[in-house]
């Protein structure tokens, strides 16, 4: 069950940022740059909850994750900010 | 379409860089005689256009690292691209458009220059552009 | 530390938001209001994350970082549902619905 939320997060925030790197290519706008790499970061920050929730619940990832999700959104804001004319 | 025969590298440096034919313009005299500082009147008497408007441009221009300000008792522009890849691409264009000026233009405007419009593209999952 | 860190991401979830809720009324395109949605219920998520540190409503918080990623996908198939419409309707391209 909680598979399934984690799994479902982590695709979808995967297709954006193959969408948006796709879109990059096109445009060449950075803004699509930025924000793919935003949901990579949360791509890897799905997969941290994953690895801790369910594969490894012993160990707590806590801090890789809240780290994760920060560095995660940085990049989109920076390009919110700066390129989006 | 015409656009095939530029390269890939003056076109991404197009689709990147060069936000109008002005622009481009600017950029063009500053590379012809790369020793030289201009101020933003001279540009502006060059190229028939309000000093003003040079200005902005090289403003523009300048924090993108494709010139260089100096500030003294006017401010004056130089040719400096910040790297080679820059370098050598404005190199290749400068070449094309003297001898595809049509072409070039073309590709100057047709590229999407809203990034709001190309984010919100990118999701289509087919290509094309969005309806509103 | 991690408070600071989930201090600064809700902050980055709210702000990034309002951007895309300024796109939104910008161009119009609803993908826009989607994705302010989906960053501000990101933002809920991280804020009771930090403001309820009980281990029990762990999943009902984690249920709302579900939702916002369905509001996502749901901004996506809109688009192109929409996009595949307007197309038929001025039969332009190929569409098939």
């Amino acid at each position: 069950m909680a598979e399934t939320v984690y799994i479902l997060c982590g695709l979808t925030s995967l297709l954006c940022a193959v969408l948006l790197f796709r879109g990059y290519k096109q445009s060449h706008a950075r803004l699509l740059f930025w924000s793919a790499l935003c949901f990579l970061g949360l791509t890897i920050n799905n997969v941290f909850l994953f690895l801790d929730m369910v594969i490894f619940p012993d160990i707590d990832f806590a801090h890789w994750r809240s780290g994760s999700a920060l560095i995660a959104l940085l990049p989109l804001l920076y390009g919110l900010i700066w390129e989006s004319e | 379409m015409d656009g095939e025969q530029i390269s890939a590298r003056v076109r991404a440096f197009i689709a990147e860089q060069v936000r109008s034919v002005v622009e481009l313009e600017c950029l063009l005299l500053l590379q012809r005689q790369p020793d030289r500082e201009w101020t933003a009147e001279e540009m502006g008497r060059d190229l028939c256009i309000d000093s003003q408007w040079s200005e902005s441009e090289m403003e523009d221009l300048a924090r993108r690292g494709l010139a260089e300000v100096r500030t003294d008792s006017a401010r004056r522009y130089r040719y400096s691209p910040r790297t080679d890849e820059l370098r050598q691409a404005m190199q290749e264009l400068a070449h094309d458009y003297a001898q595809r000026r049509v072409t070039i233009i073309q590709l100057i405007y047709a590229r999407p220059n809203d990034p709001i419009q190309s984010f919100a593209d990118a999701f289509l999952f087919r290509k094309g552009r969005s309806d509103g | 530390m991690d408070s600071m860190l989930r201090g600064a991401t809700v902050m980055s979830c709210l702000v990034i938001g309002l951007f895309f809720l300024r796109f939104w009324r910008k161009s119009g395109d609803r993908l826009f209001l989607y994705f302010t949605i989906a960053f501000w219920l990101l933002g809920i998520n991280w804020l009771a994350l930090e403001i309820l540190n009980i281990e029990e409503l762990r999943t009902p918080i984690y249920a709302v970082r579900l939702v916002a990623f369905t509001v996502i996908l749901t901004g996506i198939l809109d688009k192109n549902r929409a996009q595949r419409a307007g197309r038929a309707r001025f039969g332009v391209g190929n569409s098939n619905k």
